[in-house]
């Protein structure tokens, strides 16, 4: 898998590209800022792109703004945004409209060595990734058990069901009823697409679940251009 | 006809002036006729025909007729004086000693048509309505009959003294006959007294100049009583001045009020610092009085010494007597200032006095849009009475101090003596709110800036370097994967301690997208459900930062102590105002001055411009509302 690395701090790129070679991913590009970025793009078309949010020169979201370019020029390749601080509305924005292929994960992810090459596997692959501290921000007041909740949540940040299942020690039969009575209670249709499903529970979220974020009746989202 | 009549007065004034002057040349020493009394007196007669005429002409026709009466008297007065020095003088018959006795009595007329003028004036004005007329009748009718009893009754002095009374008066009823007219002099001023207060709007420039005017004669009847003492009792000063300061004080009230009648009634309006003559009219009374007594402590004195002290001592008990009296008499001349002068007593000017003059003023001045703007030190421009920064631009005021949205600006006179305290004091409350408000700022950009290091800086070093020995457990042994794993965890501690030090009390989310990004972010935490309802406008930074602490102040307190299970947290910007709420279903019983946290928070709040209210809610719970000025 070839990856290009966005991120300012030299010393963090370096470790990230490293922990990612070891794991057998080629690391095509660094880059310092968001101009380099979109030219490693289209010079190397790698097949995942690492972003930080914040970077040169204005230090407030050209990351962002550069993946958003991205995903719209280059649908295939996958995304993984990293940010010093969790900005729930921000990441779901970016996530609740296409989440396949998409990441957003807080900087301190990567210390979980493990977790965050899973995660990367899992974007490249198709798949969804939202840090838990966004998930758990739009989870407070969604009117689920607790239980039900904490397996919304692990959905919604792109967990499989085995995935899932073995983050809370139970069978994944047990996590598929969990689902369904869920998804019946939420009233969102029972899509056999893992990634369709996601999408459902994180716009769900983003609609319903939480008052904190959205007016009134919005559930209903403009797409993001 | 106009032409005619100025013609024949004109001339007969100068020529009955010039048979007095010849008679004083030949060698006819008699006080009354010194030359700078006739002198006077003719153009006395002058000016008060010009100003009778010119009244008459502008349509005040009442009023001028009775200033061509005072005209007609004072040329009867010269003439009479002329036929007496020149007839009466030489001859013993009926006819001489009429000439002489009329000219004896002749300073009484014109002295009460002069006050009827004032009365009449206010008449006409609509000050006075009904029994003006009736004092005008008295005073007038008194003075004829004083004038006609004078001639019959009272003994002409040398050179005339052969000239007999026709009738015998006791010494008593002498002594009385003169007092109602010399209180008639006090006519004109008790009219402007009572019509000032109720003077409307139109009228009052012209009823203040009235006023004004009435209260010559009475300071020039003063000068006359000192001139008097001093020449005749006391005999410090000759008798040849004391009779030409009484010949000036006699003349002066007709040539000064006749002119300023005609002005004050003319077509155009006199200006409005009438209160700046009255404060020295007031002021020569004082000097006149300070004077006497000085004059009547010298002739019990002897040496220069004691008559020096003695009249320093009497004008130093009667300084703050007069400031008193100047004061005292504008606020009864001026409605304006008085309205002023009332609402300053009752305001309480707390820790808003701008907002609290500007307030008065409105009232006063009856403009419900006029603004205070008031001055920053150093150069920093002009602020509302809110404290919001805006141009200079109206009308100044003083020093630090404009005002905007005046209607007359003449009326701001009289009230800046009775707000201006107040003023002073709003601009150094503003300029101590101003220097408050740099501190902050400068703080807050200095955590700010803190903050950006640390997190750019030495969380990404950090990072990097724990995800280094991370990497690097991997190829170790057991041992040295051990200690490295206390080591990445030791790290990782230090980050999480290290973001919340940096996030400190202006997180970077809240400069960099505002207040609701800042403020999901920060309930999002939280274990309780929170409501935002958050408009996502951006504030004015100092503002940001001071909701942004209400908000976390208030949610700690409620987790803390209201054991509430929902808090609402709403925030609406109208009219430059943010209004920030935080209500919850807890206990409530919260006080503004029970915890240290909310009082330090009300202070932020002040600092800011802003207000707080900590009050109860239905049915239960604690309602926190917060109001900051956000231009």
């Amino acid at each position: 898998m070839r990856v290009a690395i966005a991120e300012d701090l030299v010393l963090l790129r370096q470790s990230i590209a490293r922990l990612l070679t070891q794991n057998g991913m080629e690391v095509v590009a660094e880059t310092g800022d968001a101009a380099g970025l979109i030219d490693a793009v289209v010079a190397h078309r790698p097949d995942l792109v690492i972003a930080d949010v914040r970077m040169p020169p204005t230090f407030t979201d050209e990351g962002a703004k550069a993946a958003l370019l991205l995903r719209d020029r280059f649908p295939a390749i996958a995304v993984v945004m990293l940010s010093h601080i969790v900005e729930p509305a921000l990441a779901m924005r970016l996530a609740a409209d296409r989440p396949a292929r998409f990441g957003y994960l807080l900087k301190d992810r990567v210390l979980d060595l493990d977790d965050f090459v899973a995660v990367v596997r899992r974007v490249a692959a198709g798949g969804t990734a939202v840090d838990r501290q966004v998930i758990d921000h739009y989870l407070v007041g969604s009117g689920l058990s607790p239980r039900e909740r904490e397996v919304l949540g692990l959905l919604a940040q792109g967990l499989s069901n085995l995935a899932i299942a073995r983050s809370l020690v139970v069978s994944e039969r047990t996590v598929d009823s969990h689902l369904a009575s869920i998804f019946v209670k939420i009233g969102l249709p029972q899509d056999a697409d893992h990634n369709r499903r996601v999408r459902a529970a994180l716009l769900w979220l983003r609609g319903t679940g939480a008052s904190t974020d959205v007016p009134p009746g919005g559930g209903n989202l403009p797409s993001q251009a | 006809m106009n032409r005619w009549a100025r013609a024949a007065v004109g001339g007969i004034v100068v020529g009955t002036a010039g048979v007095v002057m010849a008679a004083w040349a030949s060698g006819f020493r008699y006080g009354g006729s010194a030359p700078v009394f006739v002198v006077l007196l003719a153009v006395s007669a002058l000016v008060s025909l010009e100003a009778g005429l010119g009244l008459v002409r502008s349509g005040e026709r009442m009023v001028g007729r009775w200033v061509l009466a005072v005209c007609g008297s004072l040329v009867v007065y010269l003439v009479s004086t002329a036929a007496a020095v020149g007839y009466g003088r030489w001859n013993d018959d009926p006819a001489a000693s009429f000439v002489v006795v009329l000219h004896a009595a002749g300073y009484i007329v014109p002295v009460a048509l002069l006050q009827v003028c004032f009365v009449i004036a206010g008449v006409r004005l609509g000050l006075v309505g009904a029994a003006g007329r009736r004092l005008a009748a008295a005073v007038g009718g008194y003075g004829l009959a004083f004038a006609v009893a004078g001639m019959l009754a009272l003994p002409v002095g040398p050179p005339f003294a052969h000239i007999q009374p026709v009738l015998e008066v006791p010494e008593g009823a002498a002594m009385v006959l003169p007092l109602p007219w010399m209180a008639g002099v006090f006519a004109g001023p008790a009219v402007a007294w009572r019509a000032l207060s109720r003077a409307r709007r139109g009228a009052r420039p012209r009823a203040l100049m009235i006023a004004v005017l009435a209260l010559t004669p009475v300071a020039t009847i003063l000068v006359c009583v000192l001139a008097g003492f001093m020449a005749f009792a006391f005999d410090v000063m000759s008798v040849g001045l004391g009779e030409a300061v009484l010949a000036v004080a006699f003349c002066a009230p007709f040539l000064v009020c006749t002119a300023g009648l005609r002005r004050a009634l003319g077509p155009k309006p006199p200006p409005g610092d009438v209160t700046r003559v009255l404060s020295v009219l007031v002021t020569a009374l004082f000097s006149i009085v300070v004077v006497a007594v000085s004059t009547i402590l010298g002739s019990g004195l002897s040496g220069v010494l004691p008559v020096v002290l003695g009249t320093l001592a009497v004008a130093a008990v009667l300084a703050p007597l007069r400031r008193r009296s100047v004061r005292f008499l504008s606020l009864r001349t001026d409605p304006v200032r008085a309205r002023t002068a009332r609402l300053v007593r009752v305001a309480e000017a707390g820790t808003r006095p701008a907002e609290t003059v500007q307030e008065i003023l409105r009232t006063a001045l009856d403009a419900p849009d006029l603004l205070l703007l008031l001055r920053l030190p150093d150069e920093r421009g002009w602020v509302t009475a809110e404290g919001v920064p805006v141009p200079e631009e109206g009308v100044e005021t003083g020093p630090s101090a404009r005002l905007v949205g005046l209607q007359d600006a003449a009326d701001v006179d009289g009230c800046l003596p009775e707000v201006g305290p107040l003023i002073e004091r709003a601009v150094l409350e503003m300029a101590v709110r101003d220097q408050a408000a740099r501190v902050e700022e400068a703080v807050s950009e200095e955590r700010k800036r803190l903050e950006r290091d640390l997190h750019d800086g030495v969380q990404g070093r950090l990072l990097a370097l724990a995800l280094d020995l991370k990497m690097a457990q991997r190829e170790l042994d057991a041992q040295a994967q051990l200690v490295l794993t206390d080591a990445a965890e030791g790290l990782a501690t230090a980050i999480d301690e290290l973001r919340a030090l940096a996030g400190g009390t202006t997180p970077d989310l809240l400069s960099r997208r505002g207040l609701k990004a800042a403020l999901t972010d920060l309930t999002g935490r939280m274990p309780t459900r929170i409501h935002l309802e958050i408009p996502e406008q951006r504030l004015p930074a100092p503002v940001e930062t001071v909701a942004y602490l209400v908000v976390c102040e208030a949610v700690t307190n409620v987790l803390k102590h209201a054991e509430a299970e929902q808090i609402a947290i709403a925030l609406t910007v109208s009219d430059g105002r943010a209004a920030l709420t935080v209500r919850d279903d807890g206990r409530g019983g919260t006080d503004l001055r029970a915890g240290t946290g909310l009082r330090g928070l009300s202070e932020r709040v002040r600092t800011a411009g802003g207000s707080m209210v900590v009050s109860d809610a239905r049915p239960h719970g604690t309602v926190l509302e917060v109001i900051l000025p956000c231009g």
